[in-house]
């Protein structure tokens, strides 16, 4: 049972040590309720957690509103950490089912947002695990729109775009092998600072690493893709 | 959405750039709202009782019952009496004798083997 440390009687959050010593805002009961009467329209991690308190207390089209907020950046992720589009897919909704399932479990501590990429980071790495062998190599026919792009640009003749589109092609291949090439741990932490926008708080309660801890190990992973890449900076 | 680059390096800055290449388009499959519902409902609907599964819980009900009866049974029937065999060293003694008796009546130690005698009587 933590001890509460500290409180602000406007809001009504209560600061307390957890179990692990880390410092965690507790949302009271009737907190919650204020919050889900917030405006969630404006997309931040504590609109998505009020939307999430929303769901938790019965209201389905707040689930329905997560999913169409997270599907895309989370495709995003769940997409670079297994290079596999149909599996992809597949996995968000089993991210997406275990959060309408296990709802009761959501702790508002958390971000709503750190919560969902947990799932998704742990569902993805159970993936990556069991079809270990199955992505022995790394393939070239990646969706990418970069091509299009070229192939549409009027000022280089068609064999020029070519020419382009295959060299941005070979770049993106390097830069996806250097990056499976890192540890297990740096590449999530790549992934979800460089492409996910999430800071180091966020990307340390992902991995149950502290912040710092998470800084040096993103410090690490960027030397090594700088060494890695060096030929294309 | 992206966090502020706080190292002010040029080959990270260089890096950063180069890592945005990395954009994959990825289709959204326009179904994928309406079959995550659809697995929602399975999994959230009742799962109905079974003929396999009552027909289970019937036969191992009826094993169990079947199981402790025998064991009430088995548990309440009266042990019988245990005689011990005793074997007696007389017993012992009489049943050799009477499989041995040709052989015990003719023996006589005191008496020396026919060879022996007839050795003696020469000298």
């Amino acid at each position: 049972m933590p001890a509460p440390r500290n409180s602000d009687p406007q809001s009504g959050l209560r600061l307390e040590r957890d179990s692990v010593g880390t410092d965690a805002v507790v949302l009271p009961a009737v907190h919650a309720v204020e919050m889900a009467a917030l405006d969630t329209q404006t997309g931040t991690p504590d609109a998505d957690t009020a939307l999430m308190l929303r769901f938790q207390a019965g209201e389905e089209a707040c689930f329905d509103a997560l999913v169409e907020r997270y599907r895309r950046p989370l495709q995003g992720f769940v997409y670079r950490m297994l290079r596999d589009q149909g599996a992809s897919e597949e996995l968000l909704q089993e991210a997406f089912l275990r959060v309408y399932l296990h709802r009761d479990r959501y702790r508002p501590h958390a971000a709503f947002r750190t919560w969902m990429y947990r799932i998704a980071y742990r569902l993805a790495l159970n993936h990556v695990r069991d079809h270990r062998k199955e992505r022995a190599h790394d393939s070239l026919d990646e969706p990418e729109s970069a091509v299009g792009a070229l192939l549409a640009d009027r000022r280089l003749n068609p064999e020029q775009q070519l020419l382009v589109a295959a060299d941005a092609a070979l770049r993106r291949q390097r830069i996806r092998a250097a990056i499976a090439a890192l540890p297990e741990r740096q590449r999530t932490a790549v992934l979800l600072h460089r492409y996910q926008g999430l800071d180091y708080e966020e990307i340390g309660a992902i991995l149950r690493l502290s912040p710092s801890a998470t800084k040096s190990l993103l410090f690490r992973a960027y030397e090594s893709l700088r060494r890695e890449l060096k030929d294309l900076l | 959405m992206k966090p502020p680059v706080d190292h002010g390096n040029d080959d990270m800055d260089r890096l950063f750039a180069v890592l945005e290449e990395w954009q994959p388009q990825l289709q959204t499959d326009p179904g994928f709202a309406a079959a995550l519902r659809r697995r929602i409902t399975q999994l959230s609907a009742p799962r109905p009782v079974g003929r396999i599964w009552r027909w289970q819980t019937w036969t191992l009900a009826g094993a169990t019952a079947a199981a402790a009866l025998a064991m009430v049974v088995y548990w309440s029937q009266p042990k019988p009496v245990e005689t011990p065999v005793v074997t007696v060293a007389v017993v012992q003694d009489l049943q050799m004798w009477n499989r041995n008796a040709d052989l015990i009546e003719n023996l006589d130690f005191l008496q020396p083997p026919a060879a022996h005698r007839s050795v003696e009587e020469q000298n």
